[in-house]
């Protein structure tokens, strides 16, 4: 039954894609310079449908709904998560595991951008994506190169939609399949100084078509000139090839495995946002035989990245969320599947601004509900953000200061260093 | 005078007090439902431009524009608009358009796309009303084998169909009350749902011989189903929503086909009843509002960029449009019209709020859905390609021998074929995805940048606009230019930007052209239908 | 008027001669060939016993995770139990309070799927892609069968007692001589397996899921799920295929021509030669085919999800594990807590001979 409500392409209204404000004037108040120059990054690993918290961070075996998986121990004395993620289970000391998670919304066409836009309970502005905001905050302001990059199977383009009432700039570059679209190349027919010069000419001649009309469609349309040229001026980046064989096994050959591994060339080339989609993770039918082969895709290449940041020194100034719209219901149904459970599931976060090895809250002995450490996507935000050393987060629009995130949450200080 | 006159007067009364023109009811209905401020009238060469993008499905020739701009009438709009819709451009923008919206480029080789585009582009070109079409693309009964292009495009499969034809004819995106009740919307019911499943699910894809065609089963009885939050068993026979479940004739076990079916054959056998028909009867009936509401904000969008009712498949009491009675006058309309397409679009066309400019009334951007200033929206891939063949002089060499709707078309297609696959991929949606909403794509700044077939196009050659232009002096060259490229007269600093840009490259001349000329093409204006 | 009950079987009669509910959910059940005692394993572990005649219930608690494959062995009184922690148990299965004669814990590593009985031979199959021989009496190991290339998810054991047949996860059927180890070769159903690319999903679904054998041996059917719209939901219609098992080519498939939403879970041939399938998806059913033909000639539909099924030595009576709802709350909604308990499971038997009329006063 078509659940998935065609999650990967629901079609936003109008008035949201296009931000519902026009020319607002929108920036970070009173965020110093010196966070953008930390050059703070941050990779956003989604897992579209709703990974099972059961099988993988909060498992619960012998227990009622504890299906037929067993816990296995990890690096960190105390902590277990399930079998499912041998190779994860050795890389916990970099990890904050947080098991309360508690939304409200169990859709998925409407829970995606819920969760991805922090609830910002509906203040009649739409607030931009985690990657536009970050972005937004902490871009270093002399960046050659986009600044948010959705890597993500199927198509790909621009998502200007993500940017919200930031305005299309400030949407997402979407690589289709960790692809650069083709004609990344320039003939040589061109040379650079004529491509600057006709590029210049088209600036100019959209400079003056805006005047007097709606200016969202034009910047959208100059960006993706823009993204253009300082893409194929690092079109290298994409080339897989030139990662040994033995570096991209290790991260597997599957979509996922090739997109942690793109995700990890871009952020040391210094993209501040790089977010990763997994679609198909809503197991509705056989959930268990299903995790096993998806947890593998998952964790074998999500530890491959947490190890090759920590060995780069890179932890300490990125910040990695590996995360869904919400978790799976304890109670199994008739086909051996699981459903949508807003109400108690699970998170990771590593790196930069976060402890490690450390667990926050707790589901009850069954795993149907948060017992200790109840937080929502608010507390996810805030905390976020001051991992990333952006104090007070704040937003104008339209000369009125709006909060980053839900105005009576708080960063979850317990996974905070 | 008797009774009885009085009785006929006021049967003729109808005619006699006739209503308003559609157009003007247009714009009553929107003055009544936003206080303004309205943007003012487009000037003629922003007409020109949107008319001929809009029922020719490209832009005008440089010459055209002129003739245009230089006409005195006093009617010049309407007799544009009359002859744009009588052209032989007119049916292949509605094709286009058309396969778009209710195929969203699939391509399945099973259902060959030739065969459909020929199909709609006869439809429009013969004038058929609306209705007839969604019916024949309903009952899909294989004559002509285009017909079963909605189902075997979809392979047949109920669920998919089922909430296609609810979004496409019904302007319902019901996907979410498969399972249960809509969780967000309260009209959407999951009864709704498997009352149209339950016209569509006997239908299936079946070979016969080398063709693919789409069969029937006979009546598997009452539909089951149940929400997921409860396990109430529910049945319904086929029922369109809002309707009553229709009434299935009864036959004897062995009695139910006309032509029975015969797997050794390959024939998969007719049932003597079609639900299938049913549903393209009842659903395409003037007294479905849902269709007729439905098939009046598409037609409104395909002109406007914008449905009265958006998105176009959210039809439903929680969506009110910014103007409600606008929708009820064009639904009334297009019953009126008794489904004419071209006599619809005409009245759109012939409206004040169509012929609005996109320029802002004042520094507040009128809210969505007024229709206070005209919308941005983006060329299609078709006619964006073939924009850009008409502005760099390709494309007249290629129409000039044409004259009916199908030789304009084929011609159209078989030079331009390649070059159009390109342009969907840079510039369209993925197959299966509604192309509604500008998504500038960095595929495509790249395609415009870096193909090699446009670049060629800039190069001068057998009089095309490259040709021409270096021939010109600088000032005759910002001319030219702007005609063939943007449809409009250059402005001062326009023409002073580009013979500046002449005079820096010197001697360069060509390159300078090239350069002044791709600006323009890839430039926002060019790019949207304004 | 004599009372005495008609014993003819006539699957078109069929009818739910009894429920026996289950507090937890079931993922199998068999009937030893003495049919005496109905066993079914639960997801806490647990096996179900029950005696039918005096209705005693006894739990053999030894596994601690899910157990789905049992299987009888008729002469020595045993049963063999497996669990998808990889373990085997040996029970003498009519004990009063049956302790395991003998455990093997990793006998394969992750689930066993499925384990059948052939003579002194016990074989047992499941995710790690490798079938295992083992001795009936004391479960030493005597060989291993490589080969399949994913999770092998059915056995079947030719009436000949020699020859085994094995399906898997990707739609392959491989023939094997069990006293040889020998493979001896392929049969494609791969119409029952759907890909990822297939499906949009990231793991692809279907397998083959049951296989029987008809009573001398000449046909082998298959059954799964054919086309499929959703992999996630595992949303598609039944399939079975069939075999001429001595020349390894393919039969014209059975056909399901009422719209049923899910897979086969259990195929079985009668001794009156007919066939009888078990369907689990949203809820459940039962077909019976008679050999050579493609269409049912009887169903019973509207059943809860059957997850297996499996003939009663006597013929006339088949029994089966099913689903049961239980409890509050469903997609995301959480009601009373203090209601929200898992779903159930119930061991049904259905009759194929026709329902007894009640007793005359």
């Amino acid at each position: 039954m078509g659940y998935e409500c065609r999650s990967q392409d629901h079609r936003l209204s109008r008035r949201q894609l296009l931000g519902a404000l026009a020319g607002a004037a929108t920036g970070s108040l009173g965020l110093a310079d010196e966070v953008r120059a930390q050059n703070k990054q941050v990779l956003f690993l989604w897992l579209d449908g709703g990974m099972s918290q059961l099988e993988s961070w909060d498992p619960k075996p012998r227990t009622e709904f504890g299906g037929p998986f067993r816990a296995i121990p990890t690096t960190v004395p105390g902590i277990h998560i399930s079998e499912l993620m041998p190779h994860t289970a050795r890389q916990m000391q970099h990890l904050a595991i947080v098991r309360g998670m508690c939304t409200r919304d169990e859709n998925h066409s409407t829970g995606v951008p819920l969760i991805q836009r922090g609830d910002p309970r509906n203040r009649g502005v739409t607030y931009p994506y985690l990657g536009a905001a970050v972005s937004n905050f902490i871009a270093p302001a002399n960046a050659t190169l986009p600044p948010y990059i959705h890597i993500k199977p199927y198509g790909g383009g621009f998502q200007y939609g993500d940017g919200g009432f930031l305005g299309p700039r400030f949407g997402a570059l979407a690589l289709g399949d960790g692809q650069p679209p083709i004609h990344i190349l320039r003939p040589e027919t061109i040379a650079e100084d004529s491509d600057a010069a006709r590029n210049r000419l088209r600036a100019e001649a959209n400079r003056r078509f805006v005047e007097g009309r709606r200016g969202e469609e034009a910047a959208a349309y100059d960006y993706s000139f823009e993204m253009a040229q300082q893409l194929m001026r690092r079109r290298e980046l994409f080339d897989l090839d030139r990662v040994p064989a033995a570096v991209r096994d290790r991260y597997g050959r599957h979509p996922l495995g090739r997109h942690l591994l793109l995700a990890r060339r871009l952020l040391e080339a210094g993209i501040t946002f790089v977010k990763v989609t997994s679609f198909h993770w809503d197991t509705h039918a056989d959930n268990f035989h299903y995790h096993i082969d998806l947890m593998n895709q998952f964790e074998r290449p999500f530890a491959a990245l947490i190890q090759d940041l920590a060995d780069r020194g890179m932890l300490d100034h990125t910040l990695v969320i590996a995360m869904s719209e919400f978790g799976r219901t304890p109670k199994i149904n008739e086909k051996l599947g699981r459903d949508h459970w807003p109400a108690a599931w699970s998170l990771a976060l590593a790196g930069c601004g976060i402890k490690k090895g450390v667990v926050y809250g707790r589901t009850s002995d069954k795993g149907s509900s948060v017992a200790d450490g109840q937080v929502d996507i608010g507390h996810l935000f805030h905390t976020i953000f001051a991992a990333l050393g952006i104090r007070n987060p704040r937003y104008r629009v339209r000369g009125q200061p709006l909060p980053a995130a839900h105005d009576d949450m708080a960063p979850i200080r317990e996974v905070l260093l | 005078m008797t009774r009885l006159t009085i009785v006929l007067l006021a049967l003729h009364a109808g005619p006699l007090l006739a209503q308003e023109p559609l157009h003007r009811r247009i714009d009553d209905a929107i003055a009544s439902g936003f206080k303004g401020p309205f943007a003012k009238d487009a000037d003629h060469a922003a007409f020109v431009r949107r008319v001929h993008l809009d029922l020719a499905g490209v832009i005008p020739t440089a010459a055209e524009v002129r003739q245009f701009l230089n006409d005195e009438s006093s009617n010049k709009r309407a007799a544009l608009i009359d002859r744009l819709l009588a052209g032989p451009d007119f049916p292949r923008r509605m094709q286009e358009a058309f396969h778009v919206m209710l195929e969203e480029r699939r391509e399945v080789k099973e259902s060959p796309l030739a065969d459909w585009e020929d199909f709609l582009l006869t439809s429009f070109a013969s004038g058929k009303p609306f209705d007839q079409l969604a019916r024949e693309i309903l009952a899909a009964d294989g004559k002509p084998a285009a017909t079963n292009k909605f189902y075997v495009d979809r392979n047949g499969e109920p669920h998919l169909i089922t909430r296609d034809v609810a979004r496409l004819f019904l302007g319902r995106d019901v996907e979410c009350s498969q399972c249960h009740d809509h969780p967000t919307v309260h009209d959407y019911k999951q009864a709704d749902y498997f009352g149209l499943y339950a016209f569509v699910n006997r239908s299936f894809v079946a070979k016969q011989g080398k063709v693919t065609g789409l069969a029937e089963k006979v009546s598997p009885g009452q539909v089951d189903f149940e929400s997921v939050f409860d396990t109430i068993k529910m049945k319904t026979g086929p029922r369109l929503p809002s309707g009553k479940e229709i009434v299935e004739p009864a036959y004897a076990k062995g009695e139910e086909y006309l032509e029975k079916p015969n797997p050794k054959e390959g024939k998969p056998g007719v049932p003597k009843f079609s639900s299938r028909a049913v549903l393209a009867q009842q659903l395409t009936s003037a007294k479905n509002s849902a269709f007729v509401r439905n098939s009046a904000n598409r037609l409104w969008y395909l002109m406007m960029g914008q449905g009265v009712v958006h998105p176009l498949d959210q039809h439903h009491s929680d969506n009110v449009p910014a103007q409600p009675k606008l929708l009820d006058v064009l639904a009334e309309g297009l019953v009126e019209l008794k489904f004419d397409v071209k006599a619809f679009l005409r009245e759109i066309a012939l409206s004040a709020a169509y012929q609005r400019s996109s320029m802002l009334p004042g520094k507040d951007e009128p809210p969505t859905g007024t229709f206070a200033v005209a919308e941005l929206r983006p060329l299609s891939p078709e006619q964006l390609l073939y924009s850009v063949a008409q502005a760099t002089g390709g494309l007249e060499a290629v129409v000039r021998k044409t004259a009916t709707p199908a030789e304009r078309a084929g011609a159209m297609r078989t030079k331009f074929g390649p070059s159009l696959k390109g342009f969907v991929t840079a510039f369209g949606n993925r197959p299966g995805e509604a192309e509604v909403a500008f998504q500038p794509s960095l595929a495509g700044a790249l395609y415009l940048s870096n193909d090699r077939v446009i670049l060629e196009w800039l190069e001068p050659k057998d009089g095309n606009l490259a040709a021409r232009l270096a021939k010109l002096t600088d000032d005759a060259v910002a001319e030219e230019m702007y005609f063939s490229i943007l449809s409009r007269p250059a402005t001062t600093a326009e023409r002073a930007e580009t013979a500046a840009h002449l005079r820096t490259r010197g001697e360069q001349r060509t390159l300078a052209l090239r350069e002044l000329c791709w600006a323009l093409l890839a430039s926002t204006e060019f790019r949207l239908n304004h | 008027m004599n009372d005495a009950p008609v014993t003819t079987v006539d699957p078109t009669r069929t009818w739910e001669a009894k429920t026996i509910p289950v507090p937890r959910q079931l993922l199998g059940c068999r009937i030893s060939s003495c049919g005496e005692y109905v066993v079914a394993g639960d997801f806490a572990g647990a096996i179900h016993r029950w005696h039918l005649a005096s209705d005693r219930h006894t739990v053999l608690a030894a596994h601690s995770s899910w157990v789905k494959a049992l299987v009888f062995h008729a002469d020595r009184r045993r049963l063999y139990s497996t669990d998808y922690a990889g373990t085997i148990c040996c029970w003498n299965y009519a004990d009063e309070e049956p302790q395991p004669i003998w455990t093997l814990r990793d006998a394969h590593e992750g689930w066993i799927r499925d384990a059948v009985v052939a003579g002194d031979l016990l074989v047992t199959a499941g995710n790690d892609a490798r079938i295992r021989v083992w001795s009936a009496n004391n479960g030493s190991l005597l060989r291993e069968l490589t080969g399949h290339g994913c999770a092998i998810f059915c056995l079947a054991v030719h009436p000949d007692g020699r020859t085994l047949a094995s399906g898997d996860n990707h739609g392959v059927i491989k023939r094997w001589d069990l006293t040889t180890g020998r493979h001896e070769r392929d049969l494609n159903a791969a119409t029952l397996w759907h890909s990822p690319e297939a499906t949009m999903s990231l793991t692809g679904v279907g397998g083959v899921r049951s296989l029987a054998f008809d009573r001398d041996g000449a046909t082998l059917v298959a059954g799964g799920m054919a086309t499929t719209t959703s992999a996630n939901f595992a949303q598609g219609t039944p399939a079975v295929l069939a075999y001429d098992w001595a020349a390894g080519s393919a039969r014209p498939s059975l056909r399901i021509p009422d719209p049923f939403e899910g897979f086969i879970t259990s195929l079985a041939f009668h001794p009156d030669g007919f066939l009888i399938g078990a369907g689990g998806g949203v809820g459940g059913a039962l077909w019976f085919w008679r050999a050579g033909e493609q269409d049912p000639f009887a169903s019973l539909r509207g059943l809860r999800h059957l997850r297996e099924t499996h003939l009663h030595p006597d013929g006339q009576r088949l029994i089966a594990a099913t689903f049961e709802a239980r409890g509050q709350g469903g997609n995301g909604r959480r009601g009373n807590i203090a209601e929200y308990v898992d779903n159930a499971g119930a061991v049904k038997i259905y009759s194929m001979t026709p329902r007894p009329s009640p007793p005359r006063r």
